[in-house]
């Protein structure tokens, strides 16, 4: 092979080229940070990137394999006493839940209220964590090809997860609700006061914004969706209020809620479709 | 005083490593989440320290940008780190290669923290936050692996212990 094919050899690196490079590289990050060009690149990324995140996957996948196929005979018969003991509990509760579905339509009947749509849902499985620590995001196994969209919810089995920020074909990235740029407008569901919930960068705690000292809201709350913005469904848990501090000479609350979603240990997500997702259609960006 | 020249490396010998360096970078720590190894930027300073390259600027410039597409990261705010990083790292080069790999770690240690420390500017100012300790044990558990990397593929005969 000539010697000129080869990158690897001594030689200076010049403070021009340093100065150049930086600039590009400040532009890239303007650029990405101003306005939005740079996502239907990110968006065809992702369709790249995601396989590498499924090879990561493999010692996990591996534990979970030997840990299903090792298990033993009394651990297995454990495990289906538990499930058939949460089988009994749940068809109680759905069994109850029907009147309460009966009563809730009549009376929304009663008050002339549009009646909720009955959400259609799709699971995906997460093949990966994006490894900047500051930042929560999930890579999901579902894109455009299932017809997910930018801004679509993402719940789990006990509450809301976050929103999809960007569809690639077959792969989709999710922001967390605990995330620092992450905001949902959520209500009390003890006095339907309304707020912002928005994340901390912490995955146990999530802040509500600007409650003021005077707001009835107290420790043990249940904060779910409020549907404003229209973003969110009504009605979907995102947490237990876990503390409310005053700030002293401030006029707002410090309140602090702990999301009822499993946001590091879930691994299978609901993708929520109600009928609202072709108002944002629009902003789907590289696939279609 | 001036080195011998290394042995060159092929480009797909560079880009089949890079790959590597990412699939490590996105394997995720039992029990430590946030924390990751950063073998691209050990493998950008091993270039860099023991595989002298004729453009680093741009090599670095464009294995940052890889890193940044593969970590979903704003793109530039690895591929600014590394620039930099290429050009303070010939800069160093001899006195580097004359200590034993052990030795070099405070100096890696430092060119690792000060990545860290670009990469999470870029975030404070995209998310106006600090970054968090996990950074920092990120950087001293990327540094640990310098010296069997380092003792491992150096061949140089003047870092290797003469024979008893």
């Amino acid at each position: 092979m000539p010697a000129d094919r080869h990158i690897f050899r001594e030689g200076p690196a010049p403070l021009r080229g340093v100065v150049i490079f930086t600039l590009l590289a400040a532009s890239l990050l303007g650029v990405n940070y101003f306005t939005d060009w740079l996502d239907p690149v990110r968006a065809k990324a992702l369709d790249l990137v995601a396989p590498l995140y499924h090879i990561t996957n493999i010692p996990e996948r591996l534990r979970d394999w030997s840990q299903e196929n090792f298990a033993s005979r009394e651990e297995i018969l454990a495990e289906n006493q538990t499930l058939r003991d949460q089988n009994l509990i749940l068809q109680a509760r759905v069994s109850t839940m029907a009147s309460v579905v009966a009563e809730n339509t009549r009376l929304r009947q009663l008050l002339n209220v549009a009646e909720l749509l009955e959400a259609r849902v799709l699971i995906a499985e997460l093949v990966g964590i994006p490894p900047d620590s500051e930042t929560h995001r999930l890579i999901l196994d579902k894109g455009l090809n299932q017809e997910l969209f930018v801004g679509q919810p993402v719940l789990d089995a006990q509450g809301l997860v976050g929103q999809v920020v960007s569809v690639g074909e077959e792969y989709s990235e999710v922001l967390l609700i605990s995330d620092r740029g992450h905001a949902v407008p959520v209500q009390n569901l003890r006095n339907g006061v309304r707020a912002i919930a928005e994340g901390t960068g912490d995955f146990q705690r999530i802040r509500l914004r600007d409650i003021p000292v005077t707001m009835d809201i107290k420790v043990g709350d249940d904060i779910v969706t409020s549907g404003l913005g229209e973003r969110f469904p009504k009605g979907y848990p995102v947490g237990v209020v876990t503390s409310v501090n005053t700030i002293e000479g401030s006029p707002f609350l410090e309140v602090l809620i702990e999301p009822d979603s499993n946001l590091q240990t879930t691994r299978h997500m609901l993708l929520l479709f109600s009928g609202w997702e072709s108002r944002f259609s629009g902003s789907v960006e590289g696939g279609e | 005083m001036v080195l011998p020249d290394r042995k060159v490396i092929p480009l797909t010998l560079y880009l089949l490593l890079v790959l590597i360096a990412c699939i490590i970078y996105l394997l995720p720590i039992p029990g430590l989440a946030n924390v990751r190894i950063d073998a691209v930027a050990l493998l950008v300073l091993y270039m860099n320290f023991y595989r002298p390259v004729t453009w680093p600027l741009t090599l670095g410039f464009c294995t940052g940008l890889l890193q940044d597409l593969v970590a979903f990261a704003p793109p530039g705010q690895h591929a600014m780190g590394l620039v930099i990083i290429s050009f303070l790292a010939p800069l160093m080069r001899d006195s580097l290669r004359m200590v034993s790999p052990v030795k070099q770690l405070p100096i890696i240690i430092g060119l690792l923290l000060f990545l860290k420390f670009l990469s999470s500017w870029v975030t404070a100012l995209n998310l106006g936050v600090l970054p968090s300790l996990d950074a920092v044990w990120a950087v001293f558990l990327t540094a640990i692996f310098w010296p069997p990397i380092v003792s491992r593929f150096e061949t140089d005969p003047k870092i290797r212990r003469a024979p008893s």
